[in-house]
């Protein structure tokens, strides 16, 4: 039976706020304290009551239990009570403190959840995470860690999370990862682990110190990624990069050399042909002295064994030259000259190779004085005509113009010859090029490559208009430098 | 009549070289290497050299070098006889003192016109 009851601290209204008791103090004395207890545990507290009277000493009651009380209005609330006892009187009495604690159930339940709620997240996350104290032993692995490992939680804690390294990798991970922690410092490091299946695998690791609310080290947290696959795929890459590498070094070292090779052989074929054709040449010019017949058969074939040699001689050079433009070898000479009379000397070098009954026009108008490299406007004056000789017909004009004017010599070359088929044009510049309307008309597709590279050294342009059948005009524009 | 000598080792080229010459009116006198040219020359003071550039023994720029050395042959005119055609073995020949060159396969009327040039 309830003797006194109090709330504490004194004069509150918290029972009757809280609804928790009946409306005071005095409406409960007298009664018994079962009152207080939910209905479904009342009947064991009275046998409790009784073995405590039996046997009182000072306790927390229901020790390691979850104790309730019940509110006036029938409503269950979690408390706790401690037990104590003392004589009155010869009667013994028994004192319950009783504290409600409803707010710290709540939080302790809140405080459980979340935990729960990180460690689901933790232990579904697709990167391992783990955490380390201040003295680098291991304190916690998630799921995801466990499971590469096959390991168990006991196993890993501690320093079971080293075991599975690479031989090769554990000595640079324990110093990358000792390192950090006596800087406290934040650490990435690439090494291999053994999986469950016995795969080494590579994993990216990564820590970071972490720090209590006041500031004080707790230790490292970390996660660490399976990146195996990638690393493979970058090395592959690499290798394949590698590879590929040489492989292009290697084709460039061929090409320089095939390069060098053509370059010797053109060079020593030049040099070596030159000495068998001086040879065919002088001879030749022997027998013409000592063939006293006037044999005109003889004379037919002398001339044409010197002409077959000026044609090879020719090509030789053709080769060199080209060889040179191309090795970067060829250097502009400009020297000052009357382009009038130098058209003359060109037109009296042509004259041999014109065909019956073709004629040579040149007309050159404005400043004759020019500055230029004579040799190769040679080259491709003597190109460009020669050509014109070849395709085009006995009986017909050439048409050679030279203009000076406004700091540019223009030249053209122009013939009623069989023309340039149309689609071949932008071939004609090409090496070895040769149009499909030349026939057996000898040659070797050089010429306008070399015309082209020596107008272009010298700063010019070239161009033509070509109609099959027609003939076809060259134009060449070559600056000329202020002073002149 | 004048004399020329041809310094040139191979033979069907000095041979053909010498009779275009005597045809043409010239006395010749060959050599077929460098070492014996520069003997020739210094022995017989010839009016005109003509010369190859590449030949055993001494070649034609080390021929030119000696003769441009000693008194008795400094002033003979000498043309190379070349089957080179790098522009850099003609300059550096023509700096080391050569009067002309002629490039190899020649025409006879242009070697003949050379030579009368130095005449």
């Amino acid at each position: 039976m309830i003797k006194a009851f109090s709330l504490s601290p004194p004069n509150t209204s918290l029972a009757e706020s809280r609804g928790m008791a009946h409306s005071s103090p005095a409406e409960l004395i007298g009664k018994p304290i079962e009152v207080l207890i939910p209905e479904n545990v009342r009947h064991q507290h009275t046998n409790h009551r009784k073995s405590y009277f039996a046997k009182p000493k000072a306790r927390p009651m229901g020790s390691g239990m979850e104790l309730y009380a019940k509110k006036k209005n029938g409503e269950i609330f979690p408390v706790e009570i401690s037990l104590g006892h003392y004589e009155l009187d010869g009667e013994m009495l028994a004192v319950a403190f009783i504290t409600d604690i409803t707010d710290r159930v709540k939080a302790k339940k809140i405080v459980t959840e979340s935990e729960a709620w990180f460690r689901n997240m933790a232990d579904n996350s697709p990167v391992m995470i783990w955490v380390a104290g201040t003295n680098k032993q291991c304190t916690y692995f998630n799921n995801t860690w466990l499971k590469f490992k096959g390991s168990t939680l006991e196993h890993e804690l501690g320093s079971g999370g080293v075991e599975g390294v690479h031989p090769d990798d554990i000595e640079r991970f324990m110093t990358v990862y000792n390192d950090a922690f006596d800087l406290r410092k934040s650490f990435t490091v690439e090494y291999r682990m053994k999986r469950h299946d016995g795969q080494y695998r590579w994993l990216r690791y990564d820590g970071k110190p972490t720090y209590s609310a006041e500031n004080i080290f707790t230790g490292f947290i970390g996660s660490c990624a399976d990146i195996h696959d990638q690393r493979m795929m970058h090395e592959e890459l690499e290798l394949l990069v590698r590879h590929r590498t040489t492989e292009l070094y290697d084709a460039l070292d061929r090409e320089k050399e095939m390069n060098e090779l053509k370059s010797r052989f053109v060079s020593m074929a030049s040099h070596e042909f030159r000495t068998p054709l001086s040879i065919v040449l002088s001879s030749t010019s022997l027998i013409e002295q000592y063939n006293n017949l006037e044999n005109e058969n003889i004379n037919k074939h002398l001339s044409r064994i010197k002409s077959a040699v000026s044609n090879l001689t020719t090509i030789l050079n053709d080769f060199l030259s080209l060889d040179k433009l191309e090795q970067g070898n060829v250097e502009i000479e400009r020297e000052e000259f009357n382009v009038a009379e130098f058209m003359n000397s060109i037109l009296d070098d042509v004259r041999l190779l014109q065909k019956k009954g073709q004629l040579i026009n040149h007309i050159h108008k404005g400043v004759t004085q020019v500055s230029l490299d004579q040799k190769k406007l040679r080259y491709i004056l003597v190109n460009l005509l020669s050509n014109s000789i070849k395709y085009s017909a006995e009986n017909t004009e050439i048409n050679l113009d030279s203009f000076h004017q406004d700091g540019d010599l223009t030249i053209t070359v122009q013939d009623h010859g069989i023309g340039i088929p149309e689609a071949e044009h932008k071939f004609m510049f090409n090496k070895f090029f040769r149009a499909k309307n030349t026939g057996n008309v000898q040659g070797t597709g050089l010429g306008l490559t070399i015309v082209k590279r020596y107008v272009e050294l010298m700063d010019g342009q070239i161009s033509f208009i070509s109609k099959p059948g027609e003939g076809t005009t060259f134009i060449i524009t070559l600056p000329q430098l202020k002073s002149i | 009549m004048k004399t020329v000598l041809v310094i040139e080792d191979v033979p069907e080229i000095r041979e053909n070289t010498t009779e275009i010459l005597e045809l043409a009116g010239f006395k010749v006198i060959t050599a077929s290497n460098g070492k014996e040219g520069l003997r020739v020359a210094t022995q017989n003071s010839p009016d005109i050299i003509l010369c190859d550039i590449m030949m055993p023994e001494l070649n034609g720029y080390e021929v030119l070098k000696n003769l441009r050395k000693a008194t008795a042959t400094v002033n003979i005119p000498f043309i190379y006889v070349t089957a080179s055609t790098e522009k850099s073995e003609v300059k550096m020949a023509m700096e080391m003192g050569a009067n002309d060159y002629v490039q190899k396969p020649f025409d006879t009327d242009e070697l003949i016109i050379t030579i009368k040039k130095y005449l």
